[in-house]
């Protein structure tokens, strides 16, 4: 197993500088073991869901020390994220419900800054989504509309985009379809406030033959449900925008879209009106700076830097310094 | 295109998936369902992780409704310290290919070859023989883990081949030349309990490596096999978070 120490090196990667960084905490349950799904945490802080851990892991976005910890009750298995102002939201797909957590005012100081080994909770258990159990059958991607605090819940199960409220009630619903109006596997979903617009990431349909494949994409919609547009990735917009899986995505503060492709060990950087390969960020391996099986991406709107959920191999987070900035 | 208030798509029932080969053979260098191939025998058991857990993180359900399930690889644990026992070490990934419908097939999870069939008389494990001597990559291989019938289609040693020449009875597991066997005597659909045996020979899928364990172990050396034993190791020991117990 890789092992986590202190900085380990740097490399130039297109025209951004990477610096890859290891997390120090020498506690095991500091240590990221299965990293998903990133989110912003409040000031000075990013979550991470680890399933293995069954817990919300806190860096410190400058170190990438493991300064907190949240094990969900009952060894939940947390998997979606997301956070707003006041509220942590946890896609738990052991009791399959997305459980809203109320952040203090403060937080993470004084005894939430401690990270708990024995998983006693250390956040208050607000509600579930919906304030009610078994409106979705996977809650594998979760976001929320800086603007509105309306909450976009991506259900793997039943392939539908569910919509609460700021105070967590059910809104509507509507089935992320492609521009032919099929239903495939979507895997992830993202919020872009700055343009109204929800992406899903979809891995695609590999049945039948060559020609009737449907490669992975990135479907657009309004906050209506309306398609907007979608990027393909069978390379007909661009011979090198072949997607091989997608997972999680982010936007850059000028519009570009960051994805991962966890079996390619890439970030793609989209163009997301012509679908164009503006850059890749990372590439595959399990030595320090390499992906292997990257899940998730996001991107400081700060400071572009670009972090990314390497689950396999290093088993941490990545960071590519100033790889999200406007170019 | 709201579907409005209150009205759900219902998620399909969970089938059995029938996987097209471009799923697993995609290669990424040549792009993703409309691209090349390439054969996974070449690649590290940490590359082939990545294969399979790329639609297995819990996060996939193919369109026809079949969920991938979540899995983690089984890794570092307290008891052995650095140890991986990557998915090829427990799962055979042909299976439901060979059995041509996969509705009709028995061994879904893929656990390890069919090694005695139902029909079978002589009581007998037979696994694929791991072939290790080039694991350090002496012999000009690339010192990847390899198995002697990679390339054969019907490699699970099952009664169609049961006499292949690859294929070795493992009961009981005897680990005495430095190869770890593997042998699972199990149908692991409808066999209960079988996934760590309570009586000789200790071959369950979970048991037939344990050494070091609480409960279960491949032989009688410590430890004891009446733990739980009314129920499914993974009631407690979550393969979607590798196996560990994280203290239910």
């Amino acid at each position: 197993m890789p092992t986590n120490g202190p900085k380990v090196g740097t490399r130039t990667v297109t025209s951004a500088l990477l610096l890859v960084v290891g997390l120090a905490g020498s506690v095991e349950a500091q240590t990221l073991k299965n990293p998903r799904r990133i989110a912003a945490g409040p000031k000075d802080l990013i979550l991470v869901t680890d399933r293995t851990h069954g817990a919300i892991i806190g860096l410190d976005p400058h170190s990438l020390e493991a300064v907190w910890s949240f094990a969900l009750p009952d060894e939940g298995a947390p998997f979606g994220l997301a956070t707003s102002e006041r509220r942590l939201y946890v896609g738990n797909t052991k009791t399959m419900n997305v459980e809203v957590y109320r952040m203090p005012r403060g937080f993470p100081r004084g005894r939430y800054r401690r990270p708990d080994p024995h998983g006693r909770p250390r956040l208050d258990f607000e509600y579930n989504l919906g304030h009610t159990t078994g409106l979705i059958g996977n809650p594998i991607s979760i976001d929320v509309d800086r603007k509105s605090r309306r909450v976009f819940v991506l259900d793997g199960a039943a392939k539908q985009v569910l919509v609460f409220d700021r105070r967590g009630t059910f809104v509507d619903a509507f089935a992320p379809v492609d521009q032919d109006g099929e239903l495939l596997s979507p895997v992830s979903l993202l919020v872009d406030s700055t343009r109204e617009e929800i992406l899903v990431s979809d891995y695609g349909d590999p049945r039948g033959s060559f020609s009737s494949r449907k490669p992975a994409r990135i479907l657009i919609y309004s906050f209506d449900g309306d398609l907007l547009s979608q990027i393909d990735g069978d390379g007909s917009t661009d011979p090198t925008t072949q997607f091989v899986r997608l997972q999680g995505m982010a936007v850059s503060p000028d519009g570009r879209v960051f994805a991962a492709d966890p079996l390619a060990g890439r970030i793609l950087v989209l163009d997301r009106t012509t679908g164009a390969t503006l850059d890749r960020v990372g590439t595959p391996g399990n030595q320090p700076g390499e992906l292997m099986l990257p899940l998730d991406v996001w991107i400081d709107p700060e400071s572009g830097d670009v972090f990314v959920s390497n689950n396999r191999g290093a088993r941490r987070l990545e960071v590519y310094r100033g790889a999200g900035g406007n170019d | 295109m709201l579907l409005g208030t209150g009205l759900f798509v219902v998620a399909a029932p969970a089938t059995p998936a029938q996987m097209t080969c471009i799923e697993c053979h995609a290669d990424p260098s040549l792009g993703g369902f409309h691209g090349g191939f390439r054969v996974l025998s070449d690649l590290t058991d940490d590359q082939v992780d990545v294969v399979c857990i790329s639609c297995h993180d819990g996060s996939y359900t193919s369109p026809s409704g079949a969920d991938a399930l979540e899995a983690a690889v089984h890794e570092n644990t307290g008891e052995y310290g650095v140890f991986k026992a990557g998915c090829r070490d427990c799962h055979t990934n042909h299976s439901a290919l060979l059995a041509g419908d996969a509705s009709s097939n028995t061994n879904l999870k893929l656990l390890g070859p069919k090694v005695v069939e139902a029909n079978s008389t002589d009581g007998i494990a037979r696994i694929r023989k791991p072939l290790i001597d080039d694991v350090a990559g002496d012999n000009g291989g690339n010192g990847n883990k390899r198995y002697e019938d990679d390339l054969q289609i019907g490699w699970e040693c099952d009664s169609g081949i049961r006499d292949d020449p690859s294929c070795i009875e493992t009961v009981p597991p005897d680990p005495g030349d430095g190869v770890r066997r593997l042998a699972y005597y199990i149908d692991i659909d409808t066999a209960g309990t079988s996934w760590a045996t309570n009586t000789a020979p200790y071959n369950g899928a979970c048991n037939t490596c344990h050494t070091r364990t609480n409960h279960h172990r491949r032989d009688d050396s410590g430890g004891d096999h009446t733990h739980n034993v009314s129920r499914n190791c993974d009631d407690c020991h979550d393969h979607d978070a590798g196996w560990v117990n994280r203290g239910g």
